[in-house]
């Protein structure tokens, strides 16, 4: 009988992926717990939205649960599966009407509390948070100004570290591909941050 | 087309910092690299834009809700375990859904006969938008009047 442990060393990917196929709601929570932070991180270097992003990890899972007896290759790894239907439930999330609409309508203020939480602390130079602060709102924008394509190869090697065969077997594409993609990215990136990185980085 | 030793190839320098190299690319653009600050600068502001994107995203973990998205997802498994006419057959689940079904079923009625498909006719703004779990709301204004839009997700 399988014990309810959720300690993730007594369970090796084919013995989960097959407790998983039975339903077995223990293993569910293994994988919840396994794999959560790093769909997050991905989730959100697509979204740049912390609840979004939660909604799409909580859909990840659900997606799992319903389709892992049918739709998951045993050739293929579970890590993979889970990281590609992250980026399409990102992809889909991005290009949703309801998002956009939203998005459209946000107030332009935002909550800089959480930021600045630092301050209570020895660390605290104003100057240098704030050009720290400046600096990170600057890369999520240049984020969002990459196309998807770039963006994903960008957001998978810089979150996951996956190396050009993971992420060009994760996104379908030839490792070439992955290469120029993300040279583009980088690319663009530095130049979106140009101010900022001869300030910061010299 | 492999580039000779002394050009600058922004890709390597990538391949480079992403260990994607082999070792006599590595050797070129090693050297290639002490004699050009120009390529120095492209590997130091990669490294920097990984460094506080990461950052970021540390931060954000730090700050997510974990357990809460646990509960939830481990609940909506339970729900797909106990399917809706398996609910829908115990007594306080009816009556919770009998009172809302009759009426949206008298309101699609009402507007069937009484008043024909309901249109928008010129321009129309969302006032308010909501989601939740099982349905969402959206209320639109056009000059003559308000409507209001609900529709349930069917999940697969």
């Amino acid at each position: 009988m399988v014990s309810n442990t959720t300690d993730e060393d007594l369970w090796n990917e084919e013995r989960l992926v097959a407790l998983l196929k039975e339903g077995h709601e223990g293993a569910f929570r293994v994988l919840v717990r396994k794999y959560q932070q790093r769909l997050f991180k991905i989730a959100f270097g697509f979204t740049s939205d912390r609840e979004e992003s939660l909604d799409i990890v909580q859909e990840v899972f659900l997606k799992v649960h319903r389709h892992i007896s049918n739709s998951f290759d045993e050739k293929s790894k579970l890590k993979t599966w889970l990281y590609r239907i992250t980026a399409n439930e990102s992809f889909n999330l991005l290009r949703s009407w309801k998002r956009r609409l939203r998005r459209y309508h946000d107030p332009l203020e935002t909550d800089d509390l959480d930021y600045f939480s630092e301050l209570g602390t020895n660390d605290f130079a104003p100057d240098a948070l704030y050009q720290k602060k400046e600096l990170e709102e600057a890369l999520q924008e240049a984020l969002k100004g990459l196309g998807k394509n770039a963006r994903a190869v960008f957001v998978l090697k810089e979150v996951q570290g996956l190396s050009y065969d993971e992420i060009s077997s994760v996104l379908k594409i030839r490792r070439g591909t992955v290469s120029s993609r993300l040279c583009y990215a980088r690319k663009t990136l530095r130049k979106s941050l140009e101010k900022y990185l001869d300030k910061d980085h010299r | 087309m492999k580039k000779a030793y002394g050009e600058c190839d922004e890709e390597l320098i990538g391949r480079y910092l992403d260990g994607e190299i082999s070792q006599e690319e590595y050797d070129r653009i090693g050297r290639h690299l002490k004699d050009c600050p120009s390529c120095q600068k492209i590997l130091r502001d990669n490294q920097g834009i990984s460094t506080v994107f990461r950052e970021v995203l540390g931060r954000e973990v730090s700050q997510a809700d974990f357990a809460d998205l646990e509960t939830r997802a481990l609940g909506q498994i339970r729900q797909k375990e106990n399917p809706w006419w398996e609910r829908i057959s115990k007594p306080a689940f009816s009556a919770k859904l009998l009172l809302p079904a009759s009426a949206i079923a008298a309101l699609i009625l009402f507007f069937a006969i009484a008043r024909g498909p309901a249109t928008i006719s010129g321009p129309s703004a969302v006032i308010e938008a909501f989601s939740g779990e099982v349905s969402s709301v959206m209320i639109i204004e056009t000059p003559e009047s308000r409507q209001t839009i609900l529709w349930y997700k069917e999940s697969s």
